[in-house]
């Protein structure tokens, strides 16, 4: 992993879902302040993989090339990011106006100072905070350092790199076998024809200017390392929504537990280190403990982006896939609860 | 259906064989319903609970089995089991009663709970054979890294400007089509990875499947990769009714520019192959080369 080369590209790619993912919320969840950062950037990434799967299906049902595709894709990106930015910028124009009219303007800044040092109060971390804080960073650094030992070593049961690699090489989308090189004597499934992470990856590659290995262990890999912890934080949010030492013990919980895990292709810690790029790494460490705090959170319309994003990176039963059960088994507790259960 | 059906009753002894993770989390469950009066997320735990249950009972597995499409082994049904979630979060309680609210005060109970859910954590997971596996790997991609680089730079391959067209032995050919995107194979990883083939209706002609025996032969491997340990191994595998002449017919009939044979090849069967080439190998690393 070069690092140098590969920290400029994450970085960007990290403000960008943020900075998408903030705008989303702000047009779903006006204000909401249960919303952190790590929702910003799962969110973020959820409307990525939406543009890449627009652009994907346009170009193979359209027979495009891969250039044309990254094009579209560029366009529908820059497009999705000026409406965030407007509409962030609007939303903070006219909600800072309509604040200032409700009360006067001295009592606005009154009560503004007195917010500030209000929420200074809270945000003040005692020694125990900092230490587990220290902890779970220390933690995650080293499980980063192992994460670039070996990335892109394991390759079984996926060919996501040698994909992307042909859609570069040959300019189009499945035009030859990404295992051989050679063009396609049969074809492939529909099903498989239509999942866009390739297209994806193969994108990042022709951005960035890094080769599909670099960018697919180094990039992608790096990306959902701190997604899936993203995450894991925004359950720890719905489980222990004020209690600062019981987040950090759960996410110090979670870092031991992937690495526990680490130990069987298939498990969660295996596929975070080793295999982070694979769609099924993206539904199962990101995608589902995120719909798991949404649903805890009741937070249905991110809910829905979960499963269509599954659908687009993960081969499933006609779209339904694993994010659909987990939201059909977590709703009808819900419900319970909300008619007066046990829970 | 019998298949599917005793695929889900082995799977389940199959993930809970080498580490402890499963134990784990089933632990965490009990905890947590040992508990359940004080319990504050009682959605997670019986969604938990029952996805659970649905994993482990072998009829209910397979139905997941087949919902999943049955493209993907038993293990992936576990991916709608919060495991990491639910352990976390069983642990996080336990951790908090101990320490009482997280005091440091209270250290005298903590401290050994603490170490305890470490020492079972340490126990739980057997790593070190994970990472001899994954040096492994990373050695065979850093080999085959500097394989192909070689083989930029050699002059035997200054043919023509058509694209290289490599026979190499396994652990190169896995890593070539992602390392470099312009080099074309002959058979690919789905040759003996079967999981592969549900990516393409493409298969491979019986020449070409022969090919790779051969290769293996040569690699002194079984098709499944394994390395003989002995020579009379060799002779175990049907490896008589494989002709050097006729695979290295196919080779060029499919387009193969560049031949790439093992160091430790028998001596024999390299001088069936420089008698057909009609030209010495050259050397790169470990390897000897044949441009055909």
């Amino acid at each position: 992993m070069n690092f140098v080369s590969e920290s400029l590209p994450t970085l960007i790619v990290l403000c960008v879902c943020i900075c998408l993912g903030k705008g989303a919320l702000e047009l779903f969840y006006k204000r909401d302040r249960a919303l952190c950062a790590a929702d910003a950037l799962i969110t973020g990434e959820l409307i990525i993989i939406g543009l890449a799967a627009a652009a994907h299906v346009g170009a193979v049902f359209t027979g495009q090339s891969f250039s044309r595709c990254t094009v579209m894709f560029l366009i529908l990106l820059t497009a999705a990011l000026v409406c965030c930015c407007g509409l962030l910028a609007v939303r903070r124009i006219f909600g800072r106006r309509s604040q200032k009219k409700a009360m006067g303007e001295d009592e606005g800044q009154k009560s503004e100072i007195r917010q500030k040092s209000e929420m200074k109060q809270k945000s003040g971390w005692d020694i125990g905070e900092k230490c587990l804080a220290v902890i779970f960073c220390a933690l995650v650094l080293y499980q980063f350092i192992q994460l670039s030992g070996y990335a892109g070593a394991f390759t079984q049961g996926d060919m996501t790199v040698e994909t992307a690699g042909s859609f570069l090489q040959t300019d189009g989308i499945y035009q030859v076998n990404p295992m051989t090189g050679q063009p396609y004597t049969a074809g492939l499934p529909l099903r498989l024809k239509i999942l866009c992470l390739p297209t994806l990856y193969g994108i990042l590659c022709r951005i960035s200017g890094l080769s599909p290995y670099d960018a697919v262990s180094g990039i992608v890999s790096v990306l959902v390392f701190f997604s899936s912890y993203a995450a894991f934080y925004c359950v720890a949010e719905s489980l222990f929504s004020d209690q600062r030492k019981n987040r950090l013990c759960f996410m110090i919980m979670s870092v031991i537990l992937i690495w526990v895990g680490s130990y069987r292709y298939g498990a969660d810690g295996f596929d975070l280190l080793y295999c982070g790029y694979r769609g099924v790494t993206v539904r199962n460490l990101v995608l589902i403990p995120y719909l798991i705090s949404l649903c805890l959170r009741r937070k249905w319309k991110l809910a829905v982006l979960c499963i269509l994003a599954e659908a687009c990176i993960v081969w499933t039963l006609y779209g339904l896939g694993a994010c659909v059960l987990v939201m059909a088994g977590l709703y009808p507790f819900e419900r319970r609860k909300r008619h007066g259960g046990t829970s | 259906m019998a298949e599917l059906l005793r695929n889900a009753y082995t799977g389940w002894f199959r993930i809970t064989d080498h580490g402890k993770m499963m134990a784990l989390f089933l632990t965490a469950l009990l905890f947590l319903w040992w508990n359940r009066e004080k319990e504050e997320q009682k959605r997670l735990l019986y969604y938990g609970t029952a996805s659970a249950v649905c994993c482990i009972l072998p009829v209910t597995a397979a139905a997941l089995m087949l919902y999943q499409t049955r493209f993907y082994d038993y293990e992936w049904i576990w991916s709608i089991v919060p495991v990491t979630v639910v352990t976390a979060y069983a642990g996080t309680k336990l951790l908090r009663e101990s320490w009482q609210g997280f005091r440091l005060k209270s250290w005298r109970r903590g401290l050994p709970v603490t170490v305890g859910i470490l020492l079972t954590a340490l126990l739980c997971s057997p790593v070190d054979r994970i990472d001899s596996m994954l040096e492994e790997k990373e050695q065979q991609k850093e080999n085959a890294a500097q394989l192909l680089a070689d083989l930029e730079r050699n002059s035997v391959t200054d043919i023509s400007d058509a694209k290289i067209c490599l026979w190499a032995p396994r652990e190169i050919m896995e890593y070539a089509r992602g390392l470099d995107g312009d080099i074309l194979l002959p058979y690919g990883r789905n040759m003996w990875e079967e999981s592969l083939d549900a990516y393409t209706y493409d298969s491979y002609s019986e020449e070409v499947e022969e090919m790779y025996r051969w290769m293996c032969m040569a690699e002194k491997r079984d098709v499944d990769g394994k390395l003989f340990q002995e020579a009379s191994d060799v002779q175990g595998e049907e490896t008589a009714v494989l002709s050097t002449k006729v695979c290295l017919e196919t080779a060029r009939k499919e387009g193969v520019t560049l031949l790439v044979l093992p160091q430790d090849i028998d001596q024999a069967l390299l001088n069936e192959v420089t008698g057909f080439v009609g030209a010495q190998p050259e050397r790169i690393m470990e390897y000897y080369l044949f441009s055909l």
